[in-house]
This record gives C-alpha cells, sequence and structure tokens, in this order.
C-alpha cells in the first residue's frame, strides 16, 4: 500500500523489511521535483542523471539518521543542492565550463546544445537568463521561480538568511527580466 | 426500536454515503499550506515582474523516455557504483592486462629484460595504450595516478574497504575468481623459490 506522508515514509524506513519499498516510494514522491533543481543547474541529462544518484545514495545513506524535527523536503534540497555544487566545481577544476565575470560557471553553450533549443523561444531565452545568473543567486531565481520554495525553507536549505535571500531574488528577477527584453 | 435508532445515526454520520481517500484529511493542512505558499510566491513574482509572471514555467529540456518509470534498484547495505570506470570496456581490458603483466613480472623475479608471455603481454598492453584516444588515456592517467603517493602497499584488506567493494562491484565473480587463481599461483610460485 502506497505511503502517504513523509513521516511514514520514515517510520516505514526505520524497519528492515520495509526499508527498501519505503525508500522506493520516497524517491518517487520527489525524484521529478529534485531532478529539475539539479537539471536548471547543471542543464546538461547525462550530468543531472549523475548528480540525481550520488543525491539519492546520499539520502539512503543518512536517511536513518535523519532528525524528523527538520523538514524531509528542506533536507533532500540541501543534499541536491550540495551535490550541484560540488559537480560544478569539478567542472570548473576540469575547465570543462566557461565562467561567468564572477568566476561561477556560465552554462549558456550547454543550453544552446540541447535537442530542442530554439533560441526565438520564450522558454529557452528564459533558460539562457537563468544562466547568465551567478551561481547562487541561480539557486535562489530557481528554487523560489519554479518550485516556489518559502524564503524560511530556502535560508535551511542555502543557510543564508531570508532577508539576503528576498534581496537576491529581487535582484534575479530584476536581471532575467532585463535579459528577456533587452537581447 | 433499536435498529431504528441504529439506522438513524448511521444516516446522520456526516461521511453518508460518501468517502474520502484515505488519508485525506490527515494531509489536508499541508496541502492547503502548499498552495498558500504558492499563490504567495506567485504575488510576489506579479508584482516584481508581470513579465516572468505570465512565462509559462515548462521546462523546454528534454528527457530520455521514461526517465522517470525506471524502478529504483538500490541494494540494502552497498550502493552500486554511479559512474563505473570498469563499464568502459577499454579500460577493464588495459588495467586486467596491466594486472596480469604486472604479476609476471613478479613471478618472472624482477627480471630486467621481459621474455616470452611476459614479453607478448606488455606488447598487448602497448597496443591498447597506442590505440587509446587523446581522451581516454587522459583518463586512463587520472585513473591509474588517482590517490597514489608512491608510498602505497600492495596489501588490500578487500572485507575492511567498502571503497574497493564499490569500485569492484561491476567485475563479475568469474573475472574476480581467475584473477584470484592468478594471484595465489604467483604467490605460490614466489614462495617455493
Amino acid at each position: 500500500m502506497p505511503l502517504h506522508s513523509d513521516a511514514e515514509i520514515l517510520l516505514a524506513f526505520q524497519e528492515p523489511a520495509k526499508k527498501e519499498s519505503a525508500f522506493t516510494q520516497l524517491v518517487r514522491k520527489y525524484q521529478e521535483r529534485l531532478y529539475w533543481h539539479v537539471r536548471r543547474m547543471v542543464v546538461v541529462h547525462d550530468d543531472a542523471n549523475d548528480v540525481i544518484q550520488n543525491v539519492w545514495i546520499r539520502v539512503w545513506k543518512g536517511l536513518e539518521n535523519f532528525r524528523s524535527d527538520s523538514q524531509l523536503y528542506t533536507w533532500l534540497y540541501r543534499i541536491a543542492t550540495n551535490e550541484c555544487l560540488s559537480f560544478l566545481d569539478q567542472q570548473k577544476r576540469k575547465g570543462a565550463v566557461s565562467l561567468d565575470q564572477e568566476g561561477g560557471v556560465n552554462l549558456s553553450e550547454q543550453v544552446r546544445a540541447e535537442q530542442y533549443f530554439d533560441a526565438d523561444k520564450a522558454e529557452w531565452k528564459l533558460q539562457l537568463a537563468i544562466q547568465a545568473l551567478p551561481e547562487k543567486q541561480k539557486l535562489v531565481f530557481t528554487l523560489r521561480y519554479y518550485d516556489e520554495m518559502p524564503y524560511e525553507e530556502m535560508s535551511r536549505v542555502l543557510e543564508t538568511s531570508e532577508g539576503a535571500l528576498k534581496a537576491s531574488y529581487h535582484h534575479a528577477v530584476k536581471k532575467v527580466e532585463d535579459y528577456l527584453l533587452n537581447r | 426500536m433499536t435498529d431504528r435508532q441504529t439506522i438513524n445515526n448511521e444516516l446522520k454520520d456526516p461521511r453518508m454515503p460518501y468517502s474520502v481517500p484515505l488519508g485525506y484529511f490527515e494531509g489536508l493542512a499541508e496541502q492547503v499550506l502548499t498552495r498558500i505558499r504558492q499563490e504567495e510566491a506567485k504575488e510576489e513574482l506579479g508584482t516584481l515582474s508581470p513579465l516572468l509572471q505570465q512565462l509559462s514555467k515548462k521546462q523546454p529540456y528534454s528527457t530520455p523516455v521514461g526517465y522517470f518509470d525506471f524502478p529504483v534498484n538500490l541494494p540494502a547495505s552497498e550502493q552500486a557504483p554511479v559512474r563505473s570506470l570498469f563499464s568502459r570496456t577499454w579500460i577493464r581490458y588495459a588495467v586486467a592486462a596491466s594486472v596480469i603483466a604486472a604479476g609476471i613480472f613478479l613471478w618472472m623475479g624482477r627480471a630486467e629484460q621481459p621474455t616470452g608471455n611476459a614479453k607478448n603481454v606488455i606488447i598487448e598492453v602497448k597496443q591498447d595504450i597506442q590505440q587509446l584516444n587523446e581522451k581516454e588515456e587522459s583518463l586512463l592517467q587520472e585513473f591509474v595516478s588517482a590517490g597514489m603517493t608512491g608510498q602505497e602497499t600492495a596489501q588490500i584488506d578487500i572485507q575492511e574497504r567498502a571503497a574497493d567493494k564499490t569500485l569492484l562491484a561491476d567485475v563479475s565473480e568469474q573475472e574476480l575468481n581467475e584473477f584470484l587463481e592468478q594471484s595465489e599461483f604467483i604467490t605460490s610460485t614466489e614462495t617455493n623459490e
């Protein structure tokens, strides 16, 4: 029988006999949200797939010790975000990606290389605008714009104050809008 | 009379005759809160940028067909490696050949000039390496030199090294047995000498 809440899944995960099925349900529940969060950060599917698998392996290893006083969903995003940033750091060290003015990763070229890329379509232009943002601002923008994550939760994911996140999001929105209107 | 009372009570039950999905009321508050958060985010975006608010949030990126349908298949204790170097056929052969060549070197009593089979194996390894393209070669270099300080010994306790288990996860039992048989043969030959 499918488990509905995170609490039920966590409880089942503590029982050896139900551990794998509980984990499977957890993955099914969150896989698409986490995948798209990662994909928007690393752009290329194969990279996103590598990162997301690492995320779930970390979750598997850490779930038993997960403290239920924080939200599972926030914890998952935090792991996914850290894995994304580690991956992008590796890419930087390898020189596999171009960097923006602030030394962050600029993945615009990867966006342009996507299978269905169409420079005239607004949704692709939006992706290019997002990739033009500095790394941290990109995270804030995508978490708020796509995942509609409350600032309170985002502050736990990114370990940044709510005020700073709000300011960052407002700046990001203006930059994205400017990109869409002027390029 | 009692029966009539029971029927009356049942009819007054607010749930009759409808049913709700299992766990509906337990999850309702969370669902409403999620909606409230979404509305807040939308309102904020509407204030900041009506242009962005109008854009579709649909992802233009594509994923392989059925990507999210694959069953999750993580083992219970140790996890399978995400990107196994050994899944590359050329590395399997190159590494296997290198291991065999190294073993034969030891067996030959640190011979200065390899002869016979050993020489053939080395020639094959060299040919394999020559056939690698630049990218493959740099990957092999990375693999060979990863984490090496020059102070390592060849003694590895497989039972205590979870990382090794992961590294060897997709090497078949047969390949491992063949390797162990070769190692045992080399060790026993060295001991007998």
